[in-house]
């Protein structure tokens, strides 16, 4: 059940995080940048007749929206100045102002936004005249611009927002959003499909087709993007010519983030798929080996009579095909369940389904074979002995010495080419041997543990003799057995380890993504302004503007980052790694007094003391500053090239045209709408919630989770090791407590040696697991950074609650088996006990 | 004078102690032991424990080899074969080996189940329902016939388990300690029924402590550390 669950449940969990990551990079993706646009031509029978060939190829097309019309001429009609200005009449179906639908436009009419109204000097009523260039043709390629009907201002409409831009304008984003420099967007005007038509042989006619807008999975996405590109195959059948290949790239840019984050899931999975379906193996076979022995009586009195091994187990093939097809199914289904009620999406592609259902079965198929092999093989020694047991005694060591070979070049390996690497939508490495580190490392330890405690546990078996009679009794029961007693400690070792590795990992990779973006943004909003904001106090006060310009420093670039000492490090936040003092007192030390302006070096070999000048592009003079304080990282560092950080007023000036930032920490939501709406002129917007979401690093939040299953699947693994011991040992512990009583060994004393019997495996188990895997995580993190040259790296977060949370669950279980022990023990009859019958 | 069905001569039986600490130091289990048994005699091989009785059954029945010496059983030489053979020998010649009480049967399934397992086992072949009720019969153990095996006492089982080795007519029936575990009754009902199966034909080596069994043998061979005693 542990294998099949482990098996399907991997298969279906990177189905799941393919149909998130669709969802998530669907919804963040504007839809008309993901849609195809058919473009509609003018020759042929004309656009209405290319545009029935066109909603034709359309309708073939899977999994995409109702087609939109869109329609654009660009027309110069004069402004209030009598200066001609360049104005785009648009058309697309469905178009709102942000909340409410367009008012309806006779032919001939136009509406405009307010700030479109004012820089034509436009009102409702107005009419335009306007002067267009009709398309070239093969009769008449340089044709005369031609007048156009009057356009009368029908509506003005408020302007539409811009932070987002609404849905229906994504396409038409550039009509609607200040250029990159804050000068005020196109001028636009909205128009009918009948005006449209008035500009004959000048505009251009398309069909955007959206995906559609509910949650798909990875295999749809695949689907659609293949149904673009039979649509442009079509498309170019019907009209003679091949549309450019990039007219669907931003579905495929989408279908290659997806396909991203599910890469570094996967390959993240492999080496936990791996190791849990051989430890899962490993208790598969002593199960199995358990169950032998469990009818010995039979199996032996089969062996007597001379019938082969393969004919013993043969005789359990009907309950263990059963057990198995039972066991893998509910596996299947559980882990059907948890990855539909627990993964990031429930949404499974039939394919995953159909795999992991196929690899359950797989997995029965393997049990079957495995457990009659065992029983074929403990038939065949219990009656033909064979007396030798040729290498048997170093076998553990033998796996000990392997396992630590592979752990060990797995961490070189790790080291050498690190683990998953992310650029940009791209996913580059992620060998098995390096992300499986953390998990061979532990294997390793708990093996190498093994090997030592196995013969510790011989040696010391007549030690406790001075400890109080329960004690001791518990003691010498888990030092009388080796072998059970380190099958305990290895399964809670591997459990409490891959567990606690499973934290560290998947919080540490959250911090990554929180780190990384709090360097990269600044802080938690970082909005490019042109003018001088006027904010409300309360957003003052967590808010400050920062100063950035380019540079260079003898050929080398630089960035220069201009701060306000009095204000930055309430609103930036820095690790406490980044250099050899907090944040404030970083920044404090601009504000010294010195020959020079103070700066402070960051990510460069510069040492405090030096000089340096910096060339500031437009800049006529150079800027020589002293080198005050030194760090590896500092919030800004967007790039690996030098960050010299100065105070604002210093950048200011000393070069005409900086970058303004401001930097916001907690804003509040609509803040660069509101900025918008007071006149201030936005640029880039960074948000350190999102600005990875576009990458194939975000999927790193995901690729760690399943192996906190892992641990939980481990903890079953233990629990049922222990259990089996305790079933095993029923017999003799009957009998021997069957005597004991007689000599006072009572309830309480029987309880005490089983608490000390199942305790200190467990506690030993726990101890060395929590250990090894913290051990292996702290060497991994900083390796399996996947973007390693944008600071900082990636730090090991100790893992308080999980490692908590495992060790006071020791006691917990600890009650759990010696009850069973106890109840076990005392339920039987004595006499039948000390005969040997039950 | 009968056929003679067993013939051990000069069977020496040496285990190695196994262990660092015994240096590869040796137990003779049993020392150069020759005997001759014919068909249809109940032997018993009587000793204290330790005495090799029960290594020299399980040499018989093909479970062990010897370290030296002959072991005829039926014509077949057993100390000769392979792991293989000696497997086949077990269930292909008429030479059944009777466990221990508790051992002896599967005893999640009934006593007719039980005797006709065990003959389909060693491919007895004909009206095998037939055969078994007429063994049972004989064995008046029809009242089990249909009863779980794990619901009989020790004697009842036993009985069982010889009928399991009579059907298809064992030639020869190994027993180790056929009373071991039984109370009196239920051992007295056992020398019944070897004495009975030694009757019509079958010969029966037991390995035996009990007094009863010894006294109802045909011949009493005395094993102490190994070795025969005159």
């Amino acid at each position: 059940m542990l294998a099949a669950f482990c098996a399907s449940g991997t298969e279906l969990y990177i189905s799941a995080i393919g149909s998130a990551a669709a969802g998530q990079q669907l919804s963040e993706a504007c839809p008309s940048v993901t849609a195809l646009s058919l473009p509609i031509p003018l020759d042929g029978d004309g656009v209405e007749g290319s545009a029935a060939i066109v909603e034709g190829i359309a309708t073939t097309m899977p999994l995409v929206e109702a087609p939109r019309r869109t329609g654009l001429v660009s027309v110069e009609v004069p402004n209030a100045a009598g200066a001609a200005a360049r104005v785009w009449l648009v058309q697309l179906d469905g178009l709102t102002n942000g909340a409410e639908a367009m008012p309806e436009l006779a032919a001939g009419e136009i509406a405009l936004t307010e700030l479109n109204a004012q820089q034509l000097g436009a009102e409702v009523g107005t009419v335009l005249t306007p002067s267009f260039q009709p398309f070239g043709t093969a009769a008449e390629p340089n044709p005369d611009p031609a007048t156009g009907p009057a356009l009368t201002v029908a509506h003005v409409i408020p302007d539409v927002p811009t932070a987002p831009v609404p849905t229906p304008w994504c396409g038409l984003a550039w009509l609607v959003e200040p250029e990159a420099d804050g000068d005020a967007p196109p001028v636009s005007a909205i128009v009918s499909p009948s005006t449209l038509a008035l500009f004959a042989g000048a505009h251009s006619d398309s069909l955007e087709l959206q995906v559609v807008r509910r949650p798909i999975t990875l295999t749809e996405l695949r689907a659609a993007v293949a149904g673009y590109a039979d649509a442009m195959t079509a498309w170019g059948g019907a009209f003679g010519y091949e549309l450019p290949s990039d007219q669907s790239l931003g579905l495929r840019q989408v279908q290659q983030r997806v396909i991203g984050v599910a890469t570094t899931v996967d390959r993240s999975l492999q080496p936990v798929r791996l190791t849990s379906l051989v430890a899962i193996a490993g208790v598969l076979l002593a199960s199995a080996v358990l169950l032998a022995r469990e009818r010995h009586r039979e199996l032996r009195l089969l062996g007597i009579r001379g019938v082969a091994p393969m004919r013993v187990a043969a005789r359990m093939l009907p309950e263990v095909v059963l057990t198995s097809l039972v066991a893998a199914a509910t596996g299947c289904l559980l882990a059907w369940g948890l990855v539909a009620w627990l993964a990031p999406s429930g949404l499974l592609e039939p394919a995953a389904l159909m795999r992991a259902w196929v690899l359950a079965a797989g997995v029965a198929l393997v049990s079957v074979v495995a457990v009659l092999a065992a029983v074929a093989v403990v038939a065949n020694h219990l009656v033909d002995r064979i007396t030798h047991r040729p290498l048997a005694r170093f076998a553990l060591p033998f796996v000990a010495l392997a396992v630590s070979g592979l752990a060990l070049t797995a961490y070189r390996t790790l080291a050498d080419k690190g683990g998953i690497r992310t650029f940009g939508v791209e996913v580059r490495g992620g060998e098995l041997l390096a992300v499986g580190f953390p998990l061979f490392a532990l294997l390793a330890g708990t093996v190498i543990a093994g090997a030592v405690i196995g013969p510790l546990a011989t040696l010391v078996r007549r030690t406790g003799g001075r400890l109080p009679r329960a004690i001791r009794l518990g003691w010498r029961r888990v030092v009388l057995e080796a072998g059970p007693t380190v099958a305990t400690i290895a399964a809670v070792s591997l459990a409490a380890g891959s567990f606690v590795a499973a934290s560290a990992l998947s919080d540490g990779a959250r911090r990554q993504l929180v780190d990384k973006a709090a360097v990269y943004v600044g802080s938690d909003l970082a909005i490019t302004v042109y003018d001088e904001p006027a904010l409300p106090a309360d957003i003052a006060a967590r808010s400050t503007t920062v100063v950035t310009a380019g540079g260079k420093v003898g050929g080398d670039r630089v960035d220069v980052y201009g701060v306000d000492p009095a204000m930055f490090a309430s609103v930036a936040v820095l690790r406490a790694d980044a250099a050899d003092r907090p944040l404030a007192a970083l920044v404090e030390l601009l504000s010294g007094q010195g020959d020079a302006p103070a700066a402070l070096a960051v990510g460069s070999e510069l040492q405090v003391g030096d000089t340096v000048s910096v060339s500031l592009a437009g800049a006529e003079v150079p800027l020589v500053v002293e080198i005050v304080g030194t760090a590896s990282f500092f919030p800004g560092k967007a790039t690996g090239t030098t960050q010299l950080v100065v105070q604002g007023s210093v950048l200011e000036a000393a070069m005409p045209f900086p970058y303004h930032q401001l930097l916001v920490r907690d804003p509040p939501a609509g803040l660069v709408q509101s900025l918008r709406d007071q006149g201030v002129r936005v640029g880039v917007v960074l948000d350190a919630a999102t600005t990875f979401e576009a990458s194939g690093f975000s999927g790193l939040r995901w690729a760690y989770l399943p192996l906190r299953v892992m641990g939980v699947l481990f903890a079953i693994v233990a629990a049922a090791v222990q259990f089996l011991v305790v079933a095993a040992r029923r017999v003799p512990r009957r009998a021997a407590h069957a005597i004991q009583q007689r000599t006072g060994f009572g309830r309480r004393s029987l309880l005490t040696a089983a608490v000390t019997e199942a305790f200190v495996p467990l506690a030993v188990g726990a101890v060395l697991g929590l250990g090894v895997g913290l051990a292996a995580v702290r060497l991994a993190v900083p390796l399996l950074d996947p973007m390693p040259l944008l600071a900082p790296r990636a730090a090991f977060v100790m893992p308080w609650p999980t490692a908590l949370g495992i060790l006071l669950a020791i006691p917990l279980w600890t009650a759990v088996t010696a009850t069973l022990i106890v109840r076990s023990t005392t339920s039987g009859d004595p006499m039948l006990a000390l005969r040997g019958e039950q | 004078m009968n056929e003679i069905v067993v013939e051990c001569r000069g069977v020496t039986r040496r285990y190695v102690l196994p262990g660092r600490r015994s240096r590869g130091a040796e137990v003779v289990a049993l020392d150069d032991v020759a005997l001759q048994i014919p068909r249809g005699q109940l032997v018993a091989l009587a000793g204290p424990s330790g005495s090799g009785k029960s290594t020299l059954l399980a040499m018989i029945g093909a479970l062990d080899l010897p370290t030296a010496g002959s072991i005829m059983v039926h014509g077949h030489d057993v100390a000769t074969l392979t792991r293989r053979a000696r497997r086949t020998f077990r269930r292909r010649t008429a030479v059944s080996m009777m466990p221990q009480p508790a051992d002896n049967l599967l005893l999640a399934h009934t006593g007719r189940e039980n005797v006709l397992l065990a003959a389909r086992q060693r491919g007895v072949e004909g009206d095998l329902a037939a055969m078994a009720d007429e063994v049972l019969t004989s064995m008046q153990l029809t009242s089990f016939a249909n009863r779980s095996c794990a619901a009989m006492s020790g004697g009842e089982q036993q009985r069982i388990a010889l009928a399991s080795c009579l059907l298809g007519g064992a030639a020869v029936i190994l027993a180790d300690e056929p009373s071991g575990a039984l109370d009196r009754t239920g051992a007295a009902t056992i020398v019944e029924a070897l004495v009975a199966a030694a009757t019509s034909g079958a010969t029966i080596v037991v390995a035996t402590h009990d007094p009863n069994i010894v006294a109802a043998a045909n011949t009493v061979i005395r094993l102490d550390h190994g070795r025969r005693l005159e």
